[in-house]
């Protein structure tokens, strides 16, 4: 993406070269009291509160570094700048990988997916960014450069300002270095596709695998009609019930096993299972990575909920939306949805009426990714509301970037 | 401040948690003098017993209102001083908020006061094919709001993850006796990562009252290997090269021959007493690939040397196993009066080298070392034997202790795990971070705890805190 395709008021741009430049540049703009928007890949800078007023567009594109691949220690150290996708051919060379799915990888840097704490299917099996993330470098708005964790896959020293910085939308600090640990890469992929013919049926199924002894990285359910063109014949995501997706992965050994019995315990049950050959495999994958960043209809949202209930959350979605393309990250209670054919106008009462309630009342809460220009994008239903630690949210940004320049307006406190 | 300044506060504490709750006696405070790590003490001037949060929350603003410094205490197994009452004033001790108020299977959460003993969550859990996955040695003594403090590892965190990774909300008092829930059991609450700040802040920017605690598949079977090697080396490159083999166990120990023997005085066991050092190793997940999980290890071990490879035979002997390697400090006692326990890591290749340093650095000093640690992480446990009647001794052992970790600060690693830093290690945050990240962390502390009111001297060198004068001057000059 060129600067000039950047949904973002940009007065100046600067592209860093090491982290020193990259905090004067914070500083500088602090002192002119000028927004500062980091930028990696831009592939979701759509995405939270518009901004309003012109500021410093400051690139990681020129901090595109390893800086150390101890492989033997599962540990790399890269900089910020560098793409997802890049960051895993470098750790497929020694059998390794990062086991989370960001969403146009060939694009998306790791900074931004520390930023906005990027994740997708396999959430289930392997967790987040923050289960991998172990050191950090970034600099505040003020431009003072500061450290947390190590290069070591355990450590306690020092409060964990790991966790401080994934998901803060580079408003504690813009990533200028991170320490992964990075697992042996699974042996094996299968995916098993089955046709449910109820919500209680896929109520069931979901209780079923969380208990199950085939303990699945992904559970996803799929409904809409776009999904039509990547499913193979017979399975119908479109008549408002769900097509489950089950992804296993592990050695050699273990996903023949873990398919197979799956398979057998459901086609005793009289299940539809419907089957994915390698090539359909392999379409679908990278469809249900970028699904976020996809961009149909007038809105993206984000639900989240507790597993338990993601099948009421996806029901009254599709009771009032109908033509929704919907992927639910089902067992982990993420619900992600473009909301086809419905009037730009529909999205905020859909979003602040019926799903924020829903979502708040099992913990969760629905947020905005994408939407046309026409939907207002305003605090409740860009971020669901004030979160929980609101207050003590606004201290830490007192202490880390009084001035507020950190992608000023943008994010939810 | 002296006792009869703090009796009106000792007076409302007592009216509002009833006489039975609260202990202001030096006799009966003497136990609460110091937590697992022995070499420093200091007795604090109150310790209260609070049911609930509201409770905690009341007894935080009586502090406040008395100018009086105040931490949080669980079972006190802490190994680095993080219960210590180093700035004097009021312990909190939160072992008596000790129910597990909901077990949640389908949504895999559970939710606990603070007083929880580890284990007690385990035992909950038996038979419904769900654990709570982080499970240090101290486990059937520590509690899971000391777990949060200090972000407590354990043996299987090397496939399973610490702490950290398995806490998804919590209720907190905050230093001026405000009580927030942040988080949730549902995934990806926007804003901060605050559950994420406070994990393993050692009691520094809140109390913790209430935990939601992921629960985690139990596995469909095991195999818990021991392989018996001649040489420190040998196994130690074992490790080495189990890893860079990209296989992840669920565990991997190592115990040397000191230790070993203390282990089978206690437990009788059965542990081969020549051999230099023994690895405990464990594979679990399900049976369908375990066995070639096991050959490989199996053949790992004996091309580095190991002279036997054996298994446990069945559940009723891996969980001896786990008993004795879980009971090893315990065993210690049997070697001398005293011992303190160092925790440190290094990068997993660089085993066999601070392996090798220790034992230089136990000869320079004279002191014996044994080391017990969970080897997968690369973190070490090197326990130094000593009597603490003899201050020469105990001069000896904080040189040799120092100079451990100024090697694993060397080979690129850091100077605590998983016990923290607390008061032990507070002088060795300005070598590990700048000066620059040390401001951050005062910042953030400063965010939170603005009077540093709450667990003064903890941690970060620029601790201080209250109108208070250091009870305690530090080690260096306790010494």
């Amino acid at each position: 993406m060129t600067t000039t395709e950047l949904p973002l008021p940009i007065a100046k741009e600067c592209k860093p070269a090491d982290a020193e430049e990259l905090a004067r540049a914070i500083a500088q703009a602090a002192q002119d009291n000028m927004p500062v928007y980091p930028c990696g890949g831009g592939t979701k800078q759509h995405w939270g509160l518009p901004p309003r007023e012109p500021g410093l567009l400051l690139s990681t594109a020129g901090l595109n570094r390893v800086v150390d691949y101890p492989w033997e220690d599962m540990t790399i150290t890269v900089q910020p700048g560098i793409t997802v996708a890049e960051l895993q051919r470098h750790l497929a060379q020694h059998g390794q990988h990062l086991p989370v799915d960001v969403p146009r990888p060939e694009a998306a840097t790791l900074g931004g997916a520390i930023a906005t704490n990027s994740s997708g299917p396999r959430r289930f099996g392997y967790g987040t960014l923050r289960d991998y993330v172990i050191g950090i470098q970034a600099a505040d708005g003020q431009g003072r450069i500061y450290q947390g964790g190590g290069r070591v896959v355990k450590n306690v020293a020092g409060y964990d300002f790991c966790k401080l910085l994934i998901g803060s939308w580079g408003t504690v600090g813009v990533v200028t270095q991170v320490t992964l640990k990075v697992p042996p890469a699974p042996q094996d992929r299968a995916m098993l596709l089955r046709q449910l013919r109820s919500w209680s049926e896929a109520d069931e199924v979901l209780a079923e695998l969380n208990t199950h002894v085939v303990q699945p990285v992904a559970v996803e359910l799929l409904c809409g009609p776009g999904w039509k063109e990547h499913l193979p014949e017979g399975a119908a995501a479109e008549e408002q019930v769900p097509v489950l997706l089950v992804v296993l992965e592990g050695t050699r050994e273990e996903v023949p096993w873990c398919a197979q019995e799956l398979a057998c315990q459901w086609e005793a049950a009289g299940a539809a299972l419907v089957p994915l050959d390698e090539s359909q495999q392999q379409a679908l994958w990278p469809r249900l990575v970028d699904f976020p960043l996809e961009r149909r209809g007038p809105a993206t949202i984000q639900a989240t909920t507790l597993p338990s209930r993601t099948c009421e959350l996806l029901q009254e979605l599709l009771r009032r939306a109908p033509q929704s393309l919907v992927l639910a990250h089902a067992a982990s209670g993420v619900v992600l949805a473009h909301l086809e054919g419905l009037a730009e106008a529909d999205v905020p009462p859909l979003v602040l009426r019926h799903l924020q309630p829903l979502a708040h009342d099992a913990g969760g809460n629905v947020v905005l990714l994408g939407a046309e220009p026409g939907v207002e994008r305003t605090h409740q239903l860009c971020w669901g509301g004030w979160p929980p630690g609101v207050e003590l949210m606004q201290r830490v940004l007192d202490q880390f970037d009084p001035a507020r320049v950190l992608n000023r307006g943008r994010y939810v406190v | 401040m002296t006792t009869t300044d703090l009796l009106p506060l000792v007076e409302e504490l007592e009216a509002l948690l009833g006489p039975e709750n609260v202990l202001a006696q030096h006799a009966e405070l003497v136990v609460y003098e110091c937590d697992g790590y022995v070499v420093e003490k200091n007795v604090p001037d109150v310790a209260v017993f609070p049911r609930t949060t509201e409770q905690v929350s009341q007894v935080v603003q009586l502090c406040n209102r008395y100018g009086v410094p105040f931490l949080p205490r669980g079972a006190g197994t802490s190994l680095a001083g993080g219960a210590l009452a180093a700035g004097g004033g009021v312990m909190i001790v939160l072992t008596r908020m000790r129910d597990i108020l909901e077990i949640n299977l389908r949504d895999r959460y559970a939710v606990v006061e603070p007083g929880v003993v580890n284990i007690w969550l385990t035992h909950a859990l038996r038979g419904t094919g769900f654990h709570y996955a982080p499970d240090p040695s101290s486990q059937g003594a520590c509690t899971i709001g000391g777990n949060v403090a200090t972000n407590s590892g354990g043996p299987h965190t090397l496939k399973y993850g610490v702490t950290t990774n398995h806490v998804l909300a919590l209720e907190v008092v905050l230093p001026d006796g405000s009580v927030h829930r942040l988080g949730s059991p549902a995934p990806d609450t926007p804003g901060l990562d605050l559950v994420g700040t406070l994990v393993g802040s050692e009691g520094t920017l809140a109390i913790v009252t209430k935990a939601w605690v992921r629960l985690t598949r139990d596995p469909q079977g095991y195999r818990t290997l021991l392989g018996i090697f001649d040489s420190v080396d040998q196994a130690t490159e074992t490790i080495t090269q189990i890893i860079a083999a990209g296989i992840v166990p669920a565990a991997l120990e190592m115990m040397d021959q000191g230790i070993l023997g203390a282990l089978e005085e206690a437990f009788h066991f059965g542990f081969p007493l020549d051999a230099r050092a023994i690895l405990l190793i464990e594979v679990d997940g399900l049976e369908a690939g375990l066995d070639e999980q096991r050959d490989r290890i199996e053949a790992i071990c004996r091309r580095c040397g190991a002279r036997e490879v054996r298994q446990a035979a069945d559940a009723q002997e891996r969980a001896a196993l786990w008993k004795c390697r879980k009971q090893a400090f315990g065993a210690v006692g049997r070697l001398s009066p005293s011992y303190c326990t160092q925790d440190g890591v290094v990068p997993r290749s660089k085993l066999p080298h601070i392996l090798r340093r220790i034992y230089e650095i136990g000869g320079k000093y004279r002191l014996r070392i044994v080391n017990v640690f969970h080897a997968g992480d690369g973190n070490i446990h090197p326990i130094l034997l000593f009597d603490e009647r003899d201050r020469e001794q105990v001069r000896r052992v904080l040189q040799a202790s120092e100079e451990i970790l100024e090697e694993c600060l060397a080979c690129g690693g850091s100077v605590t795990g998983e016990h923290g830093i607390g008061v032990e290690k507070i002088n060795f945050m300005h070598r590990m971070f700048s000066p620059e990240s040390i401001a951050a962390m005062t910042r953030l502390r400063q965010a939170f705890n603005p009077t540093g009111c709450l667990s003064p001297h903890k941690m970060l060198p620029t601790a201080g805190a209250c109108s208070i004068e250091q009870v305690h001057p530090g080690r260096r000059a306790a010494l």
